[in-house]
């Protein structure tokens, strides 16, 4: 046998199981997604009726849907805070200060724990009556707050919990950011006398711009696929105050058997984070050429 | 040689020399440290009382007796653990392994073979990176129903081996780096392709593969979602966690035991491999 043939061999080999794996559990989905969207398939029934494009006329046109999304306005703000604080814990450690790698270790260790636990040791501090932080907001003379409630403050509650538990991991990534700068442009900012605040607004911002950029994207990204916290916590309630995008599209599903238009619902979202993304490259691409 | 850099942060850029300027600095740390730590430890004391003391002494008492694991036996009885964490573990033990195999294999391909639509194949790989798995859920359920997976373990580790496309790229950025003279001298020996893999590729890669079998070994035991919507009856750790939700919920005491008994075992991880994951997770990211 030639080696170009025990070549292709090999290829289709090592390619084969991946490759259909892929197109099982990637493409298919993607496919079955955009076809059930156009349907009104309740999950039962064996054929499909096809409604054009009703499910997303429906969602369009509804106004439950903009009050989702403010939903996950909270999420979003929450995360862009979660950007600038991960960038300043950054900035802090990357000084010269002792016992960098315990700091490092101990403010990264939340990304680590299981995020059931995590939410529902929230719901506990969050708890009205007798709660870690009332008794403490009321030893200091504060009135008790009611953070799960029918306000819209509840989504900041909610999104608080993947703030304490992602920043550290913000700070990690931007910690390696900040490194990649090298350490003889700071010296001679140093030597032509820029003090602390001189140096981030001159070397550091302006070296890591490009990466702030994509995370600040990523992160909106993520917050607009939200659904941990308000499903574990709350179930989108009271009223759907705290339903976000993808927990509202959940519950069409599993909850009321409208798949076809929570299947339209994930198709107006994928659409707008492909949006999200090509933004992504396109600025990327602009940093690189200008650089 | 190509060894995984261990980021111990590095020489100090920053250099902040008053004395009110680093005071602050270790103040702020400090902030963001007792964070962290607090709720932790709120749980943890809360975690030790029984009912009653809990009824009578409230929140921040110190627990009269603390080697009381009441709590901790009625939670790992209520929350079937047994169970829960042997299944976690045969998900992590099958699909891990062989998530990895295939990864490897695939970015073998990609970054030493040229062939006609090895551009098609790097596409066909690479698009899904940036399908977000949450928005097509709803078609996801109805593929493992039909294949019959559903509320079998299987499903889960079939959707931890077939839905990880990330590791094919890290593997291939850490295979672009060993010179390809290996592979040559090696074949001049006499090495079959085959025998390049699992006898150049592999070895060296053995750095990349550690820090991707400790983020994925996490990623499936904290993960939520697949077991929850693709095998509800198959409890694993964190699904058995949620199973308290309800009633149980309030019942604080065993609710803390509970978290507690979950969320130990990462960190205790967590603790002996810190600077891997902390440096897998960079790698991940900053490309």
């Amino acid at each position: 046998m030639s080696s170009k043939a025990k070549d292709r061999i090999i290829i289709v080999g090592f390619l084969f199981i991946p490759m259909i794996l892929l197109a099982l559990f990637s493409y298919y989905p993607l496919a079955k997604l955009i076809q059930l969207s156009f349907t009104d398939w309740n999950g039962m029934s064996p054929n499909l009726k096809y409604i054009g494009t009703r499910n997303y006329k429906d969602i369009l046109g509804q106004k439950e849907l903009f009050s989702t999304f403010s939903n996950n306005m909270a999420y979003v703000l929450t995360a862009i805070l979660q950007q600038f604080a991960g960038l300043f814990l950054a900035v802090l450690l990357n000084s010269n200060i002792r016992m960098k790698t315990t700091f490092r270790a101990v403010l990264f260790m939340p990304y680590i724990i299981n995020g059931v636990a995590v939410a529902f040791m929230f719901n506990y501090m969050y708890d009205y009556s007798n709660s870690p932080v009332n008794l403490i907001l009321e030893a200091l003379g504060i009135n008790a707050v009611h953070f799960i409630s029918t306000s819209y403050m509840t989504n900041f509650a909610l999104s608080f919990i993947s703030f304490w538990k992602y920043v550290g991991y913000t700070m990690v990534i931007y910690v390696a950011a900040l490194q990649s700068i090298p350490s003889e442009v700071f010296e001679a900012a140093r030597i032509d006398g820029a003090g602390f605040f001189g140096t981030l607004a001159y070397i550091t911002f302006p070296n890591i711009k490009s990466m702030l950029k994509v995370s600040l994207l990523l992160s909106l990204n993520g917050a607009l696929q939200v659904y941990f916290e308000p499903f574990l916590i709350t179930k989108g309630g009271p009223n759907g105050r705290t339903a976000t995008f993808i927990s509202k599209s959940l519950e069409l599903a599993y909850n009321y058997r409208k798949y076809g238009k929570a299947a339209a619902m994930g198709v107006i979202l994928l659409m707008i984070i492909m949006l999200l993304v090509l933004v992504q490259r396109v600025l990327l691409k602009e940093d690189k050429e200008n650089a | 040689m190509h060894k995984i850099k261990m980021k111990d942060i590095p020489s100090s850029p920053f250099i902040v020399n008053n004395k009110l300027g680093r005071f602050f600095i270790y103040l702020l740390l400090s902030i963001g440290v007792i964070g962290v730590f607090a709720p932790l430890f709120i749980i943890l004391n809360v975690s030790l009382k029984s009912n009653d003391e809990y009824m009578m002494k409230g929140v921040y008492s110190i627990p009269e007796n603390l080697f009381n694991v009441q709590n901790y036996i009625r939670a790992f009885n209520e929350g079937n653990f047994v169970t829960g964490f042997i299944n976690t573990g045969i998900l992590v033990v099958i699909s891990v392994p062989l998530a990895i195999l295939f990864g490897t294999m695939v970015a073998y391909i990609l970054s030493r073979y040229d062939f006609k639509c090895k551009m098609i194949v790097y596409m066909a790989f690479l698009v899904p990176t940036f399908i977000p798995g949450m928005t097509v859920t709803i078609a996801t359920f109805q593929i493992i129903k039909a294949l019959g997976l559903y509320n079998s373990l299987l499903a889960g580790i079939i959707l931890y081996i077939g839905t990880d496309i990330m590791q094919i790229y890290i593997f291939i950025q850490f295979i672009n780096q060993i010179p390809k003279a290996l592979d040559e001298s090696a074949r001049i020996d006499g090495a079959s392709r085959i025998q390049i893999y699992y006898k150049i590729i592999l070895p060296q890669l053995k750095p990349a593969i550690a820090t991707t079998v400790i983020l994925k070994m996490l990623g499936i035991y904290n993960d939520f979602f697949t077991p929850y919507m693709y095998m509800p009856k198959v409890k694993t750790a964190a699904t058995g966690l949620y199973s308290f939700s309800g009633d149980k919920l309030a019942e604080w005491p065993l609710m803390s035991a509970a978290i507690i008994l979950v969320a130990v075992p990462t960190i205790i991880i967590y603790v002996f491999l810190q600077k891997y994951i902390i440096s897998g997770v960079t790698d991940g990211a900053v490309k």
